[in-house]
């Protein structure tokens, strides 16, 4: 138990605000989203996401590593701490004076173990696998700033995937 | 009448799997696919940016693997796999997405329309790095309505080419207007056309194209909009202009439905990168547009001043350097 608990220092929550909107069955409008990134700052591993679309929209997508019949009690308070981290993305979305761009990560306050050259190449992968888009998702481009729920998932899953292969090789991940 | 005595009208040269089809659909007294690509059950038109948001995949019709009416082709008409690959291989280069292509070229449509009686869509016309017509050299034209929405798309664009209001006049005078532009761009897109035979021989010719490609994404880029015709940004492929909320989706994803003459324009600057245009060719087309960079110091002191996209470019130059492309012809400032 006490070598999870040491993994915990290491994790910090970076918020990222994709430049597209996403289009959910039968809505006649589109909802920008927060995606909440749980990122192993020393081997640079997105541990896991929460989206976060909109605060009266009620619904929280956590598709990733959450599991809440986790045996592990140490797994579960640091999954109700990320959920509590997409509570309050949105209002820091909304509320704060300077606010985070299109597509800028960052953490919300300074990161010691996460160093600007880091961040920088977490991010350029980031949007990598996001917006070079494989063949199968490119058949369901419609238009560059709209993205339906289905293929969203799809798109954040690989670039989660191609972050953490980032180390690996330079493969693009058309390949 | 057997299925297999019915003569099969021949593909004419370098011809689209769906252009053919359609030419052989309306031979049959009783067509099999209607002129509408999606139809409501009401007989109307339903457009492809509503299907979109419904998340719908849309398929390639020119290829062999995704076409819904193969099948029920190759009964009517009795056509043999072997003779549908052979006649329609797969696309060997990098192509416009189906749901965005709109490209034509209004020459080759006359010359198909006197010999066959019907326009005809050709392949190169689906490809991302090919601007402009190699029969006849000219830049290829946009329809205003997207060949995804019909099976008889090249009917359609044929016919809005000639009766849109002013829009036969308007390509004239743009085909007329960067003459020079053109001819050097032309120019680029033979080199590279030679340099990808080469390296289809050595196996590198995804990579040798993916390094074209973003290098035309980055002189794409708004830092560089100066330097291209106004018209070029015009007929945007579907229903919003150029440039989403980011540097990211602009820079990867504007290119997939970009104008002809945006592509051209593109082809041009990166020719003037790789250093394929000189100083002197480029300087002589100064005339048509003043402001256009003719070297490739002008390029990158252009962009010099969005590091963003000078980071992207670098970071994905890097991933497709091969013997044939690579930075070192680019000559970035700091790479």
């Amino acid at each position: 138990m006490m070598h999870k608990f040491g993994v915990f220092h290491k994790i910090t929550t970076l918020y990222w605000i994709p430049g597209c909107a996403v289009h959910l069955p039968g809505a006649n409008r589109s909802y920008h989203f927060v995606v909440i990134l749980h990122v192993d700052v020393v081997a640079l591993k997105i541990l896991s996401y929460t989206i976060r679309l909109d605060e009266m929209a009620g619904w929280v997508l956590s598709p990733a590593l959450i599991d809440l019949k986790h045996p592990s009690r140490v797994w579960l308070w640091s999954a109700d701490r990320q959920n509590l981290a997409a509570q309050t993305a949105w209002v820091v979305r909304v509320e704060r004076l300077t606010r985070l761009d299109y597509d800028t990560i960052g953490p919300l306050r300074v990161v010691r173990k996460l160093p600007g050259a880091k961040l920088a190449v977490l991010t350029e992968r980031l949007m990598k696998g996001f917006y070079d888009l494989k063949p199968q998702h490119l058949a369901h481009l419609h238009r560059t700033t709209y993205i339906t729920n289905t293929i969203l998932l799809q798109r954040i899953d690989n670039a989660v995937e191609y972050v953490n292969d980032a180390f690996v090789g330079c493969a693009s991940p058309h390949i | 009448m057997s299925p297999r005595n019915k003569i099969v009208i021949e593909p004419l040269s370098d011809e689209t799997l769906s252009s053919w089809m359609w030419r052989v659909n309306s031979t049959e007294s009783i067509p099999l696919m209607s002129h509408l690509q999606f139809g409501s059950p009401e007989g109307g038109l339903i457009k492809r940016d509503m299907l979109g948001l419904q998340g719908v995949k849309f398929a390639d019709r020119d290829l062999l693997s995704e076409n819904a009416f193969i099948q029920p082709f190759k009964q009517t008409f009795g056509i043999s796999s072997f003779w549908l690959k052979t006649r329609f291989p797969e696309f060997n280069q990098l192509t416009i997405p189906a749901q965005f292509r709109r490209a034509f070229c209004p020459d080759c449509f006359m010359e198909s329309f006197r010999r066959v009686g019907i326009p005809v869509s050709k392949v190169q016309w689906c490809y991302l790095t090919q601007p402009i017509c190699e029969l006849h050299g000219m830049p290829l034209l946009d329809s205003t309505e997207l060949f995804i929405n019909h099976n008889d798309y090249t009917v359609q664009a044929f016919v809005l080419y000639w009766d849109e209001p002013q829009f036969k006049e308007n390509m004239n005078n743009v085909r007329s207007a960067w003459r020079q532009t053109h001819s050097l761009a032309l120019r680029v897109q033979r080199q590279f056309q030679r340099l990808l035979r080469r390296a289809f021989k050595s196996g590198e010719d995804f990579k040798v194209q993916m390094f074209m490609l973003s290098l035309m994404r980055a002189m794409m880029m708004p830092a560089l909009h100066h330097a291209y015709p106004k018209i070029a940004f015009y007929n945007w492929g579907g229903a919003d202009p150029y440039a989403g909320f980011g540097v990211h989706g602009d820079f990867y994803l504007e290119i997939y439905r970009s104008t002809c003459l945006a592509r051209l324009h593109s082809l041009y600057l990166s020719g003037i990168a790789l250093g394929w245009i000189t100083s002197e060719q480029s300087r002589k087309a100064l005339r048509e547009n003043y402001f256009a960079p003719s070297s490739s110091a002008h390029i990158w002191s252009g962009i010099g001043n969005y590091s963003v996209v000078i980071g992207l470019l670098r970071s994905e130059l890097k991933c497709y350097e091969t013997q044939h492309l690579n930075t070192i012809d680019l000559n970035i400032p700091g790479l």
